[in-house]
């Protein structure tokens, strides 16, 4: 569970765990995202209709699990409590519908299976003079663990089985071979906390109802579940990308049409636009009837980008960052293409040759033509690569020129060079971007702490009503700023696959632009940032408040219009990918 | 001392005390002539009235250090003739596996009356070979000749 955040976070969090039974829709709905519906009717614009919700772990902790839970207690199994009713979910994968059929049904082997005793007697022990079967020590003074059946342990052990255990998100037996009982989601976090060195703020407890919520908000098991239940329905739920982010989105509803609701519809309709744009062939199909749809232009608009709980975007079909102005596809094939080593064998290409006989990789550096290879020892001339033999033991003459020949291996050279030349431009664009991406995230981290304990100083002294909203743009323009640079790195993997069409210049100029106004941001955080001026920061913030206003501004407009500039060059097909590059 | 040393100590201790009949367990030696506790032989005899019963197959038994934790490590010797033995000898059996049904609680009592277990009732739903597995599956006659012939080998098999 992460605990960082921003102030918004924090909010949802309260409210997420301010308990209502039954969340009234209208608050559910705050939650999503709800991407703009232009014509319903349009079938092939399925992404346009999806609806995603975000959690953060702890929220669909809360909902799916404990509000689940809850809500069994409250209607249908009054008689059971709470925590039985968490290991019944547990046990059958978190579907309360199977946990009442299986409860009225089948009574005796639901508790079988989950490992829920007639009478509980579960004790943490404090013991003299004890030794433990487990790791064979004698111990003076010990705590220990039985569950009902009195399989006893020390409390040592209890723990790294428990922590072991927890890797695979199941319920947890006793550590006997032949017990089944289970240890309940409580008592593995109280065992937990015996070892925790972080102590829980006590004030905080004090003014906190407890309420089921709070009492397994930490519960390191069913986290561990969540992941694994999360993990284990990849098509509903994607987590968030980001480094350290804890958050996840839900596909709630992504059918144009209510007629299938289930997961592998999504599936095939991510498989079958896949299968479409990766065809380089898309444009110029043969068997048109067989795929009527694959004729369209690529539209970007289509592409589904959410956002998680702390604002970080990212593309629901790729589960990865934000890539508009790119359409999936392109991202695809560009970062198997940065991964790959085709671009290290071009570049073996284009500046060796093969030594006739072993084929290893010769670069010539300098010297005479008169070549003999390391590897076998096969001697050969430069020029003609045929034996050297031939060529007689005098000076150099290579009469043995098929000039046809040589210009046809001169020229795919060539054009290898300049196939890793264009490459290389846009990859090292695209990697500065990314780079001072991450340069630009250090020093508004900075800047941020710097703000905020300016902001207590002056309170405290009362030395000025500046309030949060008045230094929100900051954060804005932190937002901008990484959120303009994405863009402009994707533009440049853009730009590697653009056809040279006229209208290719427009985006360039676009893209310029934008990158005009995302360096000058980046400018006046970097002043801002350098040590020289260090006792000077918050002075040169309030400074330069005007400017970093408005270049924010300028920043997401040139964001917006060099998207905008993709999307409709591609949807007019102004714009087009050669992804034979 | 570590968790792993004392547990195994006490292990070596209840075995010599009492064990299975026909079995046998030790520690190595390690080259200065000390035990090496994390390091066991065993002798697993096969069942009788199985075609297992003549031989007494060897096992080493590897106890990582953060056993009993995790589970140690038991394999057979190297293209050993049987369906859940891989071919370097690793031994694929549930209560082995981490992810599975290992236990802290299992001692080496348990570990080779389990693989003793496994000789004669083999899991055709985890093949680790494919001689061994296809011939159980398909050709039982041949399965039991070479399980026979394996045994014949195996049959002086002792400390």
């Amino acid at each position: 569970m992460s605990e960082e955040g921003s102030i918004d976070y924090d909010f949802d969090e309260d409210e997420a765990s301010d308990f209502s039974f039954e969340s009234d829709y209208d608050d559910q709905n705050d939650n999503m995202i709800d991407t703009p519906i232009e014509s319903p009717k349009d079938k092939t614009d399925i992404s346009k209709l999806a609806k995603f919700k975000k959690w953060t772990t702890k929220e669909f902790i809360n909902e799916n699990f404990i509000n689940a839970a809850v809500k069994l207690q409250n209607l249908q199994l009054p008689q059971c409590n709470l925590e039985d009713l968490l290991i019944m979910l547990h046990q059958l994968k978190w579907q309360s519908e199977e946990v009442i059929n299986n409860y009225y049904d089948n009574y005796d082997k639901l508790m079988n299976d989950c490992g829920i005793p007639k009478v509980k007697n579960n004790v943490i022990k404090e013991k003299l003079e004890y030794s433990c079967p487990i790791c064979c020590e004698e111990y003076d003074n010990i705590k220990t663990f039985q569950l009902s059946c009195g399989h006893e342990y020390c409390i040592n052990c209890y723990h790294s089985y428990l922590k072991t255990q927890l890797t695979n998100g199941q319920l947890i037996r006793c550590i006997d071979t032949s017990c089944n009982l289970t240890i309940p989601h409580l008592l593995t976090q109280e065992i937990f906390d015996l070892f925790s060195q972080d102590v829980r703020d006590p004030a905080q407890d004090f003014f906190e109802v407890p309420t089921a919520n709070s009492k397994y908000a930490h519960n390191m098991l069913l986290s561990s579940a969540a992941r694994s239940y999360i993990n284990s329905k990849k098509s509903k739920y994607k987590w968030c990308p980001a480094p350290d982010c804890e958050n996840l989105v839900e596909l709630v509803d992504n059918y144009a049409l209510h007629l299938d609701n289930d997961d592998d519809d999504f599936d095939e309709y991510l498989s079958d636009e896949e299968s479409t744009l990766l065809d380089p062939s898309t444009n110029n199909v043969k068997d048109k009837s067989k795929s009527p749809s694959v004729d369209r232009p690529i539209d970007i608009s289509l592409t589904p980008i959410v956002s998680c709980g702390t604002d970080h975007q990212f593309c629901y079909n790729c589960q990865y960052e934000n890539h508009l102005p790119c359409p999936c596809n392109i991202v695809r094939s560009w970062i198997k293409k940065c991964k790959d080593d085709s671009e290290t064998a071009n570049w073996i290409e284009a500046n060796t040759h093969n030594c006739p006989k072993c084929l290893n990789s010769i670069e010539k550096n300098g010297g005479c033509n008169h070549m003999t290879c390391r590897t076998c020892n096969y001697e050969f001339c430069w020029i003609c690569f045929k034996e050297w033999s031939i060529h007689g033991s005098q000076f150099f003459k290579c009469n043995n020129f098929d000039k046809s020949e040589k210009d046809a291996i001169e020229l795919n050279q060539k054009q290898k060079r300049v196939s890793l030349q264009r490459y290389l431009h846009y990859y090292k664009r695209f990697a500065v971007h990314e780079s001072s991406m991450k340069g630009d995230m250090k020093a508004l981290d900075k800047i941020n702490q710097r703000m905020e304990s300016f902001m207590s100083e002056q309170s405290k002294q009362n030395l000025s009503n500046l309030s949060w909203t008045d230094v929100q743009f900051l954060k804005d323009a932190f937002k901008a700023l990484t959120n303009g640079r994405k863009t402009l790195k994707w533009s440049y993997c853009f730009g590697f696959y653009m056809k040279e069409l006229i209208f290719a210049e427009v985006f360039e100029q676009t893209q310029e632009h934008l990158n005009r106004v995302v360096e000058d941001l980046s400018k006046i955080v970097e002043e801002i940032n350098d040590k020289k001026n260090n006792d000077r920061s918050t002075e040169l913030i309030m400074k330069n408040k005007k400017a970093l206003i408005s270049l924010t501004n300028a920043v997401t407009k040139g964001q917006q219009s060099l998207i905008q500039c993709a999307e409709s060059g591609l949807k007019e097909e102004r714009l087009k990918f050669d992804l034979s590059i | 001392m570590s968790l792993a040393k004392t547990r195994l100590q006490e292990e070596r201790k209840l075995w010599r005390k009492d064990h299975p009949f026909g079995f046998f367990a030790k520690p190595e030696k390690s080259a200065d002539g000390s035990l090496d506790l994390t390091n066991w032989r065993a002798g697993i005899p096969g069942r009788k009235d199985t075609i297992w019963e003549e031989g007494i197959y060897p096992i080493t038994i590897n106890f990582p250090n953060d056993y009993p934790s995790k589970p140690p490590k038991v394999k057979f010797p190297e293209n050993f003739y049987h369906p859940n033995v891989y071919p370097s000898g690793t031994v694929c059996l549930s209560i082995l596996n981490e992810e599975q049904d290992w236990r802290p609680a299992i001692t080496i009592k348990d570990i080779v009356l389990g693989v003793q277990e496994l000789l004669s009732d083999p899991n055709p739903d985890s093949p680790a070979q494919e001689p061994a597995w296809k011939a159980f599956a398909k050709d039982k006659e041949l399965y039991t000749r070479k399980v026979k012939e394996q045994a014949k080998r195996y049959q002086n098999y002792n400390a």
